[in-house]
C-alpha cells in the first residue's frame, strides 16, 4: 500500500516541475529583452553615437558585429537601439490600447443614441473604418510631416495609426455586451450611463484589445523601423533598428552583409518575443495553448 | 495502392500543381532574364553597342524648369541632353587627368556657327547656323532666341532669371534681332563678357522651339510653360524623349535633326533603382552601362573592379560646404563662426566619407583662374584647441549647441554630418543632426530656419561673379550674410574691362578672403562625380553642370 | 446572437404576411436586394467624406509649397512669390480652395501636381493597375499557399512539416517585408544571381509593352509580347515571394483556426457519421471556413498594398508606392491628397467586395435580417 501511494506523489511533483518549466521557459527571453532594453546602453563597449573606428570593419576582433559606414560599432548600436525601439513600442502599445479602449467604449455606447450624438458617433465609427483604408505607412508619413521626428512625436504618430484597430476590437465587444441583461439591470438600479459603462461594460469588452496589445507592440516596432527605413525616422545617428537596416541595405547589395543583418535579427527577435511569447505565457496559465 | 481521392491525393495534386507553377516561373525567369549577368567585362548590357542603360536614383520631375520645379541633377541632365544653346565651352584633354574637360574660358559655337565681339567689348553678335531644324521640325531662327529669353523673363513661374545678374537684366532691350540668323546682345560693362558667354553656354541659355510652343499658348499659360512641363521635345537638342514612365523609366532617342549629324549613341534607357548599392552592383555585373549617384565607398570599390571605370577629373566644381545662419544665435557672432570653422574635421571627411577621392577646397573660385593663389587666405584646418580658444574669447558657454540640417537624399552629406558631430564635440560644439525632405530643405534655406546646413552644390556658370554671389543673396541666402564690402569689391571687379586680368583676379581673391574672414560658410571639399561607367563607354566630358552628355559618348575599346 | 424579428403582420423580410399592400411586389424586391443596394449606395458618401478629410489633413501639414518651388532656385522676389502662388492655384481662401477641389474631384479631375505639373488623375490611372496587379498576384499566391499549407496542418497535424507551418503561422507579421526584401536581394541577386537585377518590371532590351488595359502582364499577353511577359514574370518573382512569405502567416493562422472549428462543427460530424469520404469532408470544412478567410483576405490585400510602398522602391517598380513617397518628400499637397483619396477608394471598394461576397455566401450576415438589436 505504501509503495503505491508514494509513487504517484513523485510523479505529480515531476509533472509540476515540467509544467513550471514549460510556463517559465518563455519568461526567460522576455526578461532578457527587458534587461537589455533597460541596461543595454550602459553596458555597451563603445559609444553608440560616436565614431570609434574606421568604417566598414568586418565583424570580429574588437568589434563583434563590425562597424558601419560611419565607423560606429554595430554591436553597441544594436544593443542601444533595443531600448529605443522597445520603449517606443511599449508606450505605443499602451497608448494605443488605452486610447482605443476609450474610443471604442465611447463610440460603442454612443452609437445607438438618437439624434445628433448618434449620427456623430456613427460617423466617427465610419471614419475609424476609413482609417484602415489607407496603408499605415502612408498615414504615418503624412503625420510625421506635421509633427516632426522626435521621440514623443514618433510615439504620437504610431499611437494614432495603431489605435484604430484596438478601438474597433473594443467597439465590437461593446456592441455585443451592451445588450446583455446585466447592463439593463444596472441601468434599472439607477446607475449613470458613464458609471455603468466603466464598471460593467468595460471589464467585459476590454479583453480582445488587451490580448491584441502584444501584436500592436510588434506592429509598432515594425512601423518605427519602416519609417526609419524610408528615411523619416529619428535624427541620425540615433541608433534605431530600421535606420540601421536602411543604411545596411545598400551595403548588402554590394556584399557587406553585417550592417543590416544584426539589427534585423534583433528586430525579429524582439517582435517574436513580445508578440509570440508573451501571449503564450499568459495562455500557459489556462493549460494547453491553442494554435 | 494509391487512392485517387482523399486528403493524401489532394495533397499530392496540390503539391504537383504547386510544383508545376514554381517550375514554370523559374523557367520563365531563367530563359527571359535576358541580361544573364556575367563577370565577363565585355558583357552586353546595352545591345548592339549603340545603346546605353543607365541606373539612376530618380528621374526628372518635369520637362521644363520654367515651371519653377525643375532644379535638381536629373532635370539638369535631361535638359542638357534634350536642349541646346547658342555656344558651348571648348573641350580639351586635360594634362593632369588625361580626360576631356571643359575649358572654362574659351567658347565655340553650338546652335550658333560663330560669334564676334565689338571693339568696345559691349556687343556680342551670334551668327546662327543655317538649316538647323528643331526636334519638331521647325527651323531655327532669331525669333526662337528672342522668344526664349522673353519667356525666361516673363513667364509667371520662371524664377531663374536672377541668375543672370548683373549682365542680363532685360533681354527685351539687350537682345536684338539683326536678321533671321543673327542676334546681338548688348551688355553694360566690358568685363562682364565672360559671364555673358558662360551664361549663354549653359542651362539658362537653352533655346526653345518658339514655333512649336507658340501653338500651345493659352490665356492661362501665355508661354506654354505648363504644356512644356508635360511635353518634351520642344528644343533643338541632341536627344528626344522617346518614352517616359514616371518613377520607372525614361528613354532617350537620338534626334535625327541634330545639327552635328549622326550620333554614336542612338538610345539611352534610364531605369530607377532606388538603392545605391544595387546601382553600383549593376555596373559591376554589366546589367547597366552607367550608374549614377553611387556612394563614395562603392565608387572606390568600382575603381578597382575589372570592366568598370570611374572618372578622376582634374577639377570638379562639386563643393560640399556648410553655411551658418548669421542673423541669430549662436552664429550671429563672427568669432563663434570662426571657431566652428576650426571644428570641422575636413581631412577625416575626405578620408572616411569620400574615401580619399575628394580634394580640400576653401573657396568658390575655380583654382583654374589665372593667377589663383590662396596665400592671402586664413588657414582653416581641424584644430579643436584653437576652436575652444576662440569660443573662450567670444565669451560663450561651451558646448555651443546647434542643429545641422542635411538633405535626406544625399547619404554622403549625412555621413559628413555624423563626422562633424563626432569631432566637433571635442571642439566645444554640440551638434544635433536634422535630416529633412526635399520640400523642407528647399524651403528652409530661404526661410532662414536652419541654424546651419550642409550643401553639395555646383555652380554651373564658372564665372567669378556668379560663383561668389550664388549662395549669398542677402534676401534669401541660407546664411543671410550681408556685407557691403563684399558686394562693393565684386561690383568693382565687374566694372573692370577684363574679368581675367591679374588686377581683376586680385579683386576676386580679395572678396573670397573677406568671406573667409567673416566665415558665414566654410567650404569643405570638392568631391568627385559619383558615377561609374562600364570600361568600354568612352568620351565622358567633365562639365560644369556635371551632367552626362550622351552626344559625347561612344562605345569602343577599353 | 442572430434573432429573427418576430412581428404579427410582417415576415422576416418585412413583407406583409397576407401578401397585400401597395407595391408589395416592389417591396418584395427591395427587401430581397436591400442588402447590396444600400451597401453600394453608401459608398460615394464615404468617398466624399474622405475627400474632405484628405484635403484638410494635407493642408494642415506645415510648410509652404510656394517656397518649396522657389527655394529650389536660390534667388527670388516677392513678386515671384505671388505669381507662383497664383499659378499653383493656392490663392484664395480655404473655402474657395475646398470648393474648387470638390468640384474638380466630382469630375474625376484630381488637379495637377505642384511638383511635376502633370495631371494627378492621369498619373495615378497609369500607376494603379501596376500596383494592383502586383498585389493581386501576391494575393492569389498567398491564398493558394495558405490553402495548401492549412490542408497539411489539418490532415497531418503531427508531422514536422505541420509543426513548422504552425510555428510560421504564429509568427504572423513578425518579419517586416523590407527586411525580407533586403535579405532576398542580397542572397538571390547579389550573391547567387538567380534572379535578374531589380531594375524595374522588364529588362531594358525587351520590346516595350503596349498599353491595352494598363495591367502590364495582361497587356503583354494580349499583345502577344511574350518576351516582355517572361521578363516581367522574372522580375516579379522576388517581390511576390517576399510578399507571400510576409503575409501568408496572417492568413494561415485564421484559416487553421477556422478549419479546425469547422471540422468539429455538427454538420461536418454529421457527414462523417453518414459515411462521406474524407475528401468531401475536407471540402465541406473548407467551405464553412471561408467567410473569415474572405474577410482576412481583404485585410491581407490592404496589407499588400501598404507593403508596396517600400517594396516598389527596393525593386524599382515605381508605381503607387513611389508616387506617395515622392509626394511626401516634395510636400506636393495636390498629389498627396489625390493619392490618399484614391487609396481610400480602392480600399473602400475592397471592403465592399469582401462584405458582398461574405453576405452572398452567408445570408445571415445581410443587413435585412435582424441582428441582436433589442
Amino acid at each position: 500500500m505504501a509503495a503505491t501511494t508514494a509513487a504517484p506523489a513523485i510523479r505529480v511533483r515531476s509533472v509540476q516541475w515540467g509544467r513550471a518549466l514549460r510556463l517559465g521557459l518563455p519568461l526567460i527571453p522576455v526578461l532578457l529583452l527587458v534587461i537589455v532594453a533597460v541596461f543595454g546602453p550602459a553596458w555597451v563597449p563603445y559609444d553608440p553615437e560616436r565614431i570609434v573606428a574606421p568604417p566598414y570593419r568586418a565583424p570580429g576582433g574588437e568589434h563583434w558585429f563590425g562597424t558601419d559606414s560611419n565607423g560606429m560599432d554595430i554591436f553597441s548600436r544594436t544593443l542601444a537601439a533595443t531600448r529605443l525601439n522597445v520603449v517606443v513600442a511599449t508606450i505605443t502599445a499602451l497608448a494605443a490600447t488605452l486610447g482605443g479602449m476609450v474610443l471604442g467604449l465611447t463610440i460603442g455606447m454612443g452609437e445607438s443614441a438618437s439624434g445628433v450624438w448618434g449620427v456623430l458617433f456613427r460617423g466617427i465609427a465610419r471614419i475609424l473604418d476609413l482609417f484602415e483604408a489607407v496603408p499605415a505607412v502612408v498615414i504615418a508619413l503624412v503625420v510625421v510631416a506635421f509633427s516632426g521626428t522626435s521621440i514623443p512625436s514618433l510615439v504620437l504618430v504610431l499611437s494614432i495609426v495603431l489605435m484604430s484597430t484596438q478601438a474597433r476590437l473594443v467597439r465590437t465587444e461593446v456592441l455585443a455586451v451592451r445588450n446583455e441583461a446585466f447592463v439593463d439591470a444596472a441601468r434599472m438600479t439607477g446607475q449613470s450611463e458613464a458609471g455603468l459603462t466603466i464598471r460593467h461594460v468595460l471589464p467585459h469588452s476590454a479583453m480582445p484589445a488587451m490580448e491584441n496589445a502584444p501584436v500592436v507592440f510588434g506592429q509598432a516596432v515594425i512601423l518605427t523601423a519602416s519609417l526609419g527605413f524610408l528615411g523619416v525616422g529619428l535624427p541620425p545617428p540615433t541608433p534605431e533598428w530600421g535606420a540601421m537596416i536602411a543604411q545596411g541595405a545598400a551595403d548588402a547589395a554590394v556584399g557587406r552583409w553585417w550592417p543590416a543583418t544584426f539589427p534585423s535579427i534583433a528586430l525579429i527577435l524582439a517582435v517574436v518575443i513580445v508578440a509570440f511569447l508573451i501571449p503564450r505565457l499568459l495562455r500557459g496559465r489556462r493549460g494547453r495553448s491553442q494554435g | 495502392m494509391r487512392t485517387t481521392t482523399g486528403p493524401a491525393a489532394i495533397r499530392r495534386r496540390l503539391l504537383g500543381a504547386g510544383g508545376l507553377v514554381a517550375a514554370a516561373a523559374l523557367a520563365l525567369a531563367g530563359c527571359s532574364s535576358g541580361t544573364a549577368p556575367t563577370d565577363d567585362s565585355s558583357s552586353t548590357a546595352g545591345d548592339a553597342r549603340d545603346e546605353l542603360v543607365v541606373a539612376t536614383s530618380a528621374l526628372p520631375s518635369t520637362f521644363n524648369y520654367d515651371g519653377g520645379t525643375g532644379s535638381g541633377a536629373e532635370n539638369e541632365e535631361l535638359s542638357r541632353n534634350t536642349m541646346a544653346a547658342l555656344i558651348k565651352n571648348v573641350v580639351e584633354v586635360n594634362e593632369t587627368s588625361g580626360l576631356p574637360e571643359q575649358n572654362l574660358y574659351e567658347f565655340e559655337g553650338e546652335l550658333a556657327e560663330s560669334y564676334d565681339v565689338s571693339d568696345d567689348g559691349l556687343v556680342y553678335t551670334f551668327h546662327l547656323r543655317d538649316g538647323v531644324l528643331s526636334q519638331a521640325g521647325n527651323p531655327l531662327d532669331a525669333d526662337d532666341v528672342l522668344w526664349s529669353y522673353e519667356r525666361k523673363w516673363l513667364a509667371p513661374t520662371a524664377t531663374n532669371k536672377s541668375l543672370n545678374n548683373p549682365v542680363i537684366t532685360d533681354p527685351l532691350s539687350q537682345f536684338q534681332k539683326i536678321d533671321d540668323l543673327t542676334v546681338s546682345v548688348t551688355i553694360a560693362a566690358e568685363g562682364q563678357g565672360h559671364l555673358l558667354l558662360s551664361l549663354m553656354a549653359n542651362n539658362t541659355g537653352y533655346i526653345y522651339d518658339s514655333d512649336l510652343l507658340k501653338e500651345h499658348v493659352t490665356a492661362e499659360d501665355p508661354y506654354a510653360v505648363q504644356w512644356s512641363m508635360e511635353n518634351a521635345n520642344h528644343g533643338f537638342g541632341a536627344y528626344t524623349v522617346d518614352s517616359f514612365t514616371p518613377g520607372q523609366e525614361l528613354i532617350l532617342a537620338a534626334n535625327p535633326n541634330w545639327y552635328a549629324g549622326e550620333l554614336p549613341i542612338q538610345k539611352v534607357t534610364y531605369r530607377v533603382v532606388a538603392d545605391p548599392g544595387t546601382r553600383a552592383n549593376m555596373v559591376a555585373s554589366g546589367d547597366a552601362d552607367i550608374a549614377e549617384s553611387i556612394r563614395p565607398v562603392d565608387r572606390a570599390d568600382l575603381a578597382q573592379t575589372e570592366g568598370v571605370k570611374v572618372t578622376d577629373f582634374a577639377f570638379t566644381n562639386l563643393l560640399v560646404s556648410l553655411g551658418m545662419l548669421t542673423n541669430r544665435a549662436p552664429f550671429d557672432d563672427e568669432t563663434v563662426r570662426q571657431a566652428f570653422a576650426y571644428a570641422v574635421p575636413y581631412q577625416s571627411i575626405i578620408d572616411n566619407v569620400y574615401m580619399g577621392a575628394a580634394a580640400r577646397r576653401v573657396g568658390f573660385l575655380s583654382p583654374t583662374l589665372p593667377g589663383y593663389s590662396e596665400d592671402s587666405y586664413p588657414d582653416y584646418e581641424y584644430d579643436p584647441d584653437k576652436a575652444l580658444e576662440l569660443l573662450a574669447e567670444a565669451g560663450v558657454t561651451t558646448p555651443v549647441a546647434f542643429t545641422l540640417t542635411v538633405p535626406n537624399w544625399l547619404p554622403d552629406l549625412e555621413d559628413a554630418a555624423v563626422q562633424i558631430q563626432s569631432y566637433a564635440a571635442d571642439a566645444g560644439f554640440d551638434v544635433a543632426i536634422n535630416k529633412v525632405s526635399l520640400a523642407d530643405y528647399n524651403a528652409g534655406g530661404p526661410a532662414a530656419t536652419f541654424d546651419a546646413m550642409l550643401r553639395r552644390n555646383y555652380a554651373i556658370v564658372q564665372s567669378p561673379t556668379y560663383v561668389l554671389n550664388l549662395l549669398f543673396n542677402p534676401d534669401n541666402g541660407h546664411t543671410r550674410w550681408v556685407s557691403e564690402e563684399y558686394r562693393s569689391i565684386i561690383a568693382e571687379a565687374n566694372a573692370q574691362s577684363d574679368a581675367l586680368a591679374p588686377e581683376t583676379v586680385d579683386l576676386w581673391l580679395e572678396a573670397e578672403r573677406l568671406r573667409l574672414e567673416e566665415m558665414p560658410l566654410t567650404v569643405i571639399a570638392a568631391v568627385p562625380q559619383l558615377n561609374a561607367f562600364r570600361a568600354d563607354v568612352q568620351g565622358h566630358v567633365n562639365r560644369s553642370d556635371n551632367a552626362i552628355q550622351f552626344s559625347n559618348l561612344s562605345i569602343g575599346a577599353e | 446572437m442572430t434573432d429573427v424579428r418576430v412581428s404579427p403582420t410582417l415576415d422576416a423580410e418585412g413583407r406583409r404576411l397576407d401578401g397585400s399592400g401597395r407595391g408589395a411586389a416592389l417591396g418584395h424586391w427591395w427587401g430581397l436586394n436591400r442588402w447590396w443596394i444600400t451597401r453600394i449606395a453608401v459608398l460615394p458618401v464615404h468617398i466624399l467624406v474622405f475627400a474632405v478629410i484628405a484635403f484638410f489633413l494635407v493642408r494642415a501639414v506645415p510648410g509652404d509649397p510656394v517656397l518649396t518651388i522657389l527655394g529650389g532656385s536660390v534667388q527670388y522676389t516677392q513678386e515671384d512669390y505671388d505669381r507662383v502662388q497664383q499659378a499653383l492655384g493656392l490663392n484664395g481662401t480655404i473655402g474657395e480652395q475646398l470648393g474648387r477641389y470638390l468640384w474638380q474631384t466630382v469630375q474625376l479631375d484630381l488637379g495637377t501636381s505642384l511638383y511635376t505639373g502633370r495631371s494627378v488623375a492621369g498619373e495615378l490611372a497609369q500607376r494603379i493597375p501596376e500596383t494592383l496587379e502586383l498585389a493581386l498576384i501576391a494575393l492569389v499566391a498567398t491564398v493558394a499557399v495558405a490553402l495548401a499549407a492549412a490542408a497539411v496542418v489539418v490532415l497531418r497535424p503531427r508531422s514536422w512539416f505541420a509543426r513548422l507551418l504552425r510555428l510560421y503561422s504564429r509568427m504572423a507579421g513578425a518579419v517586416p517585408q523590407f527586411i525580407l526584401a533586403v535579405a532576398f536581394i542580397f542572397v538571390f541577386y547579389a550573391t547567387l544571381h538567380w534572379v535578374p537585377a531589380p531594375i524595374g518590371r522588364t529588362d531594358p532590351k525587351t520590346p516595350p509593352i503596349e498599353t491595352v488595359t494598363g495591367f502590364p502582364l495582361l497587356d503583354a499577353l494580349l499583345t502577344g509580347n511574350l518576351e516582355a511577359f517572361g521578363s516581367t514574370v522574372a522580375h516579379l518573382v522576388l517581390p511576390v515571394v517576399v510578399m507571400v512569405l510576409a503575409t501568408t502567416d496572417l492568413l494561415l493562422k485564421i484559416l487553421i483556426a477556422s478549419l479546425e472549428k469547422a471540422i468539429d462543427a455538427p454538420p461536418t460530424l454529421f457527414r462523417a457519421a453518414t459515411g462521406a469520404s474524407r475528401g468531401t469532408l475536407l471540402l465541406s470544412a473548407y467551405r464553412r471556413a471561408l467567410p473569415p478567410m474572405v474577410t482576412m483576405s481583404g485585410v491581407v490585400f490592404g496589407h499588400l498594398l501598404g507593403g508596396a510602398v517600400i517594396l516598389e522602391a527596393l525593386f524599382g517598380l515605381g508605381a503607387m508606392g513611389g508616387y506617395a513617397l515622392e509626394a511626401v518628400n516634395t510636400k506636393d499637397m495636390v498629389a498627396l491628397q489625390g493619392f490618399l483619396l484614391v487609396s481610400a477608394v480602392i480600399s473602400l471598394i475592397l471592403f465592399l467586395v469582401v462584405d458582398l461576397v461574405n453576405m452572398a455566401l452567408d445570408p445571415r450576415r445581410r443587413p435585412g435580417v435582424h441582428v441582436g438589436d433589442a
